[in-house]
């Protein structure tokens, strides 16, 4: 589903990303794990089109810049991008439009699943950071993408919106969607994961896969701390 | 060994200097601030020589109105918010820390009247058109300036002062309230009264002696500068106003310093909020919401694809502006038609520079750009010209209204006719798509520069995008004047002005493909 082939992105003389390659296929989730700084976010907005970069991205076969990739994907960004001016409901209902998508109920029941459905009626301004961020999410997701792409999605989320949306990535993968979550939290990983790429300075320092083969040897946690503390890659 | 607090304050200022060493983009746009503050000196001097001169009361009254109004307005937040001259790095860092509340406060002050000094820049780039109508010198120039300062540094002192007394006893707030309205109203009252009585010798000249009047000049703060400035014009008696501002700013910290008030707290909400604006800016937010909104009718009537943008802007517009317009443009267009007044002899060429200068800055605010700072527009599957037009849609009949409530009160000051007013509004609006166009082209180029390097851009860009409409309406009013020379203005920059900014939307059609979003 998605296709990453030697980009790197560069701001001046600083190498943001530094001839990244990886995959990402349908009913599969792939983790970013870095410190800060490490260049999940650049390469985040690579996929999402945002930023201009070397190299190769395609999105369901197709270039990611193209109006058919926009259509598959999904992109929860870092800092929650809302509308001061529309409402909760409001919001769904333009990226729905934007879409071209009918309403099928589904951007009601993000709101439910996120209790914001009792809030559908705030300006975007009136939200908490952690509203902003659920609101984000659902105008990601309401669309139905079959790649979603996360950028530190749980920071400034309350417990039951972290379960909630623990429960959707598991959903979304069993639905068949394709996946990638970055973070820099090792605990919010958890054991949902097909593949996690540990990224330092711009580069992937390792890649572990979550099948038995692969786990018999260092946990995540260990091969991070290795990594980031001084050790070696894998 | 210095103190921690004179430590931070040098070493805050040090690393500044240093910053623009490193950051040339930035050490450019200083410089380029610099060459401009000695240009407009330069040419305001130059263009002196021999020209009858408008009476320097005017420049008083101005000058006083100007500071009243700015005192009023950063004061008024000190019952809802108070000053904001505290950061939260120094809530954290330096509330916590073992000084004595005094000691911050000055260093807050003193922090604080760099803000001023930076907010005040903008009074020396006005030396041209002062120097050609007044005949001022540039030190009457930075007496301005230096007012203008002080009305700024103690409105804010003033706002954390009522917001220190006032945030917790919500009845001694309203009887503040009341007191500040009161005194507002009785100045406006005053002022409309005299203006009334005295009509026969010409609005202007009724206004201009009631704001010279003592009355006046006794107003608190605004009319005490105001005063002490009209004295810098002729030189003399500056001292009571001086000394009454001095007065206002001991009694102030006097006042905060020794109250037995837990002013930390006060001051944390204000920084807090503060705060927040910052990132929203920083996060490409670049106007803040109106605080108060009424929401009215919810969802979307139309709107499929990329018309979606459009009719979300008209939501948003429903419920940010004023009769179409933001309450930004509203306050420009009334500044723009009060110092129309003052410039009637200037002739009408003279305002329109006049406000299409500020015109950079609004249309840099516009909604347009707004919605390019965020990364709806990006990623939504629509073709790229597609989204870019309608994105633009919500601005041409926002620019059309604007320029109208503009040019309309204005040309009627100008004694102008209905189609020199027309054109007036036309050209406005080409220079309203024209510095949209600019702002794209800096998007579609230099998306990934700072913001700083980006202002920088946008000013070049402008310049040389109007630069072809300017010079050929130029050199076809001084050669073929077959109608009169405003309206030969006009119309020759709109019909070039609006080709031109066609040209750069459509060379620039894919920019949403192209283009970084750095928030």
């Amino acid at each position: 589903m998605l296709e990453i082939e030697h980009v790197t992105k560069k701001y001046g003389r600083v190498v943001a990303n530094d001839d990244i390659s990886f995959t990402v296929d349908a009913g599969q989730i792939a983790i970013l794990l870095g410190p800060n700084g490490a260049g999940k976010s650049t390469i985040i907005k690579c996929i999402a089109g945002l930023l201009r970069f070397d190299g190769r991205i395609t999105i369901g076969g197709y270039n990611n810049k193209t109006l058919e990739a926009k259509r598959l994907l999904g992109y929860i960004p870092e800092t929650p991008a809302v509308y001061d001016l529309l409402t909760v409901e409001e919001h769904l209902e333009f990226v729905r439009r934007a879409y071209r998508m009918p309403d099928d109920g589904y951007g009601k029941q993000l709101l439910e699943r996120f209790e914001l459905a009792d809030k559908k009626d705030k300006l975007g301004k009136e939200l908490s950071k952690g509203m902003q961020q659920k609101l984000s999410i659902c105008c990601a997701l309401v669309h139905r993408p079959l790649l979603n792409v996360f950028d530190e999605p749980m920071v400034g989320l309350d417990p039951h919106a972290i379960k909630e949306l623990k429960a959707l990535f598991r959903e979304q993968k069993k639905a068949g969607a394709a996946l990638l979550i970055s973070t820099h939290l090792i605990d919010s990983v958890e054991d949902y994961w097909d593949a996690t790429h540990i990224m330092i300075n711009g580069r992937f320092a390792a890649t572990k896969y979550n099948r038995p083969d692969d786990l018999q040897a260092q946990s995540l946690e260990e091969l991070f701390f290795a990594i980031t503390e001084g050790g070696g890659a894998k | 060994m210095m103190g921690a607090l004179p430590y931070l304050y040098l070493t805050r200022i040090k690393n500044g200097i240093k910053e623009l060493v490193k950051k040339p983009a930035r050490l450019i746009y200083v410089l380029f601030l610099v060459a401009l503050v000695i240009f407009s000196l330069t040419v305001g001097d130059a263009g002196k020589g021999g020209a009858d001169f408008r009476d320097p009361a005017e420049l008083a009254a101005m000058a006083t109105a100007l500071y009243i109004v700015m005192f009023l307005l950063t004061t008024q937040n000190g019952f809802s918010r108070g000053g904001s001259i505290f950061t939260m790095s120094d809530v954290n860092l330096v509330f916590p820390a073992p000084f004595r509340p005094s000691r911050v406060l000055f260093y807050g002050l003193f922090r604080q009247i760099n803000t001023s000094l930076l907010l005040g820049l903008v009074i020396l780039f006005q030396y041209g058109w002062l120097s050609r109508t007044y005949g001022i010198s540039s030190i009457v120039l930075f007496s301005l300036f230096l007012g203008y300062v002080a009305t700024v540094f103690l409105g804010q002192i003033t706002a954390m002062a009522i917001y220190v007394f006032t945030s917790s006893d919500e009845a001694m707030r309203n009887r503040i309230q009341a007191i500040f309205y009161l005194l507002t109203g009785l100045l406006a009252l005053y002022i409309g009264l005299y203006v009334w009585q005295h009509v026969g010798e010409g609005i202007l000249s009724a206004a201009v002696t009631a704001a010279n009047s003592l009355v006046v000049r006794c107003f608190p703060v605004g009319g005490w500068l105001g005063w002490a400035f009209a004295a810098s014009i002729s030189k003399a008696g500056f001292v009571p106003g001086l000394l009454a501002s001095l007065a206002w700013l001991a009694l102030l910290v006097w006042l905060i310093n020794s109250s037995n008030r837990d002013w930390y707290e006060d001051v944390l909400k204000t920084a807090e909020l503060t705060q927040s604006i910052a990132a929203a800016q920083r996060e490409g937010n670049l106007e803040v919401a109106p605080e108060k909104v009424r929401v009215g009718k919810t969802g979307f009537d139309k709107g499929w694809g990329a018309d979606a943008f459009y009719y979300k802007h008209k939501i948003e517009n429903r419920r940010g502006n004023i009769f179409l317009l933001s309450r930004n443009s509203l306050l420009y267009a009334v500044l723009f038609i009060v110092v129309a007044l003052f410039m009637r002899e200037g002739g009408i060429l003279g305002v329109f520079s006049f406000v299409t200068y500020f015109q950079l800055f609004s249309t840099a605010l516009g909604r347009v750009n707004k919605e390019l700072t965020r990364p709806f527009i990006y990623l939504v599957p629509e073709p790229p010209f597609a989204k870019l037009l309608h994105n633009l849609r919500e601005m041409l009949s926002a620019a059309l209204v604007e320029a109208s409530v503009i040019f309309i009160p204005i040309g009627i000051i100008f004694d102008l006719n209905g189609y020199e007013i027309c054109a007036c509004i036309l050209a406005r609006f080409s220079f309203s798509l024209l510095f949209t166009a600019g702002r794209i082209i800096v998007n579609r180029f230099w998306s990934g520069a700072s913001k700083l390097l980006t202002l920088f851009l946008y000013f070049i860009v402008m310049v040389v995008l109007s630069a072809p409409g300017v010079t050929l309406a130029l050199l076809i009013s001084s050669n073929l004047l077959l109608i009169s020379v405003n309206l030969t203005i006009f119309l020759v920059m709109t019909i070039v002005n609006i080709p031109v900014s066609l040209l750069v939307l459509f060379l620039c059609r894919n920019m949403l493909q192209y283009a970084e979003l750095n928030y």
